[in-house]
């Protein structure tokens, strides 16, 4: 028997709805896993429940059910910690309702606008977060995720000098947060990076304008070729500076459903594969 | 049973749901000291995450790391406090730590990360505080 038979891998990326829906059941599944362990006295029933339903009575994963089961479970999480979830925790319900709607009107065209106008919510939204924040204008932000390391990581492994100067300011803020912040004490930094101040304030724009570029793009022509180019630099820029696996994961199916080539459905899918495995073996952030 | 033929808003009732929810963060943002990061606003990385904000209460028995590894509650609380300071959470805080007090009074600071990267200097701003009177 022909396991790997790529013209069966051409068809699963030719039905870009199954392919999207397979991908969003794989990330569904692993974030349940990943965030299980909170509020388990909601969850212990709700879980039991849903995977009796699942085992008994889901026998494809185009059944309303599965997805009203882990809707029902993602819900449960927003009422008992609606302000500790993350963003795309409110995404993740926002397409699994979309789904639920979809499967039982089969209305296709009215899903995929759907799906178009969340994307340029979650992209445009951010973007405008950024632009009234005036600590992410001035760049102070990325200044300080760079010089603490929270951002572009694996630069440390290589760079012994950087990882040490990343030391100093980490012990800084140490020092700093055993005073009373009333005596109003400063501290200096060092930068990794020579100009780094100038390096993060373009930096800042560059974001926001690609971000909302994005959004803007999606929100015109959410087939042509240029808005997935740019979508996908997007998602690897992302990827690049801060493993955020899950809401990647959730823009990279998005994706899939936004495309009209197989050739980019393919490129989005690797990108979905490579975050929920990541996820799975915990690196980064689910 | 309406149809959707009268209701065309109800084809895109999610996407309005999301941006009423954006709404209410903005809101909670502005009236709360909601952090940017939480609320379904997608704020996320415009501003220096809350988990690096400093709770800051004079007069405590022991320190306050202390305290949250002796009681998981007073670290819930002081998350909540983190992420947003508004009167009702470092209230709640206040009246817990009332019990670890040397005094009759709590006070209870919130303070945010201050960067000035053009002069390289790292400080803190005050978001709120609260103070408390024992009863």
């Amino acid at each position: 028997m022909n396991v790997l038979n790529w013209k069966s891998t051409k068809e699963v990326l030719a039905d870009k709805n199954y392919l999207a829906l397979k991908l969003l059941l794989i990330f569904i599944t692993v974030y349940l896993i990943s965030t299980g362990m909170d509020h388990k006295r909601v969850k212990l029933p709700l879980l039991c429940i849903g995977l009796f339903l699942i085992v008994f009575f889901v026998k494809n994963l185009r059944q309303p059910l599965l997805w009203y089961i882990f809707l029902t479970i993602l819900i449960s999480d927003l009422i008992c910690d609606y302000f500790v979830r993350a963003n795309h925790h409110f995404l993740l319900i926002y397409i699994t309702i979309l789904v639920i709607i979809f499967l039982h009107n089969g209305q296709y065209e009215d899903f995929i606008t759907n799906i178009k106008l969340l994307a340029v919510i979650v992209l445009l939204f951010s973007g405008i977060q950024k632009l009234v924040s005036p600590q992410f204008v001035s760049g102070d932000f990325y200044y300080y995720m760079i010089n603490t390391g929270s951002f572009f990581k694996p630069l440390l492994y290589f760079n012994p000098e950087m990882k040490q100067i990343v030391a100093h300011n980490h012990a800084q803020i140490s020092e700093l947060a055993l005073l009373d912040p009333n005596t109003s004490k400063i501290v200096t930094f060092q930068n990794v990076l020579p100009n780094l101040a100038i390096i993060s304030h373009i930096f800042a724009w560059f974001t926001i304008i690609i971000e909302m570029g994005t959004a803007i793009l999606i929100f015109l022509k959410p087939k042509h070729l240029v808005t997935h180019a740019l979508f996908i630099s997007l998602i690897l820029g992302i990827f690049l500076t801060r493993l955020e696996n899950g809401f990647l994961t959730l823009l990279a199916i998005s994706g899939i459903w936004l495309s009209e080539h197989t050739r980019i459905r393919a490129i989005y899918s690797v990108l979905a594969i490579v975050f929920i495995t990541l996820i799975i073996i915990n690196i980064g952030f689910y | 049973m309406m149809s959707k033929k009268n209701w065309p808003i109800l084809k895109y009732a999610v996407p309005i749901v999301a941006l009423m929810i954006i709404g209410v963060h903005f809101i909670l943002v502005r009236t709360s000291n909601l952090n940017k990061w939480k609320g379904g606003g997608f704020g996320m990385y415009s501003e220096v995450h809350y988990y690096f904000n400093e709770v800051y209460i004079n007069n405590l028995t022991e320190p306050l790391d202390s305290l949250i590894a002796d009681d998981k509650n007073i670290g819930n609380l002081m998350m909540d406090v983190k992420r947003m300071p508004n009167k009702m959470n470092l209230k709640k805080m206040a009246t817990v730590m009332s019990n670890y007090v040397t005094n009759d009074t709590v006070t209870i600071e919130v303070w945010k990360p201050l960067i000035d990267s053009k002069n390289s200097k790292y400080s803190r701003e005050l978001i709120n505080k609260y103070q408390f009177i024992k009863p």
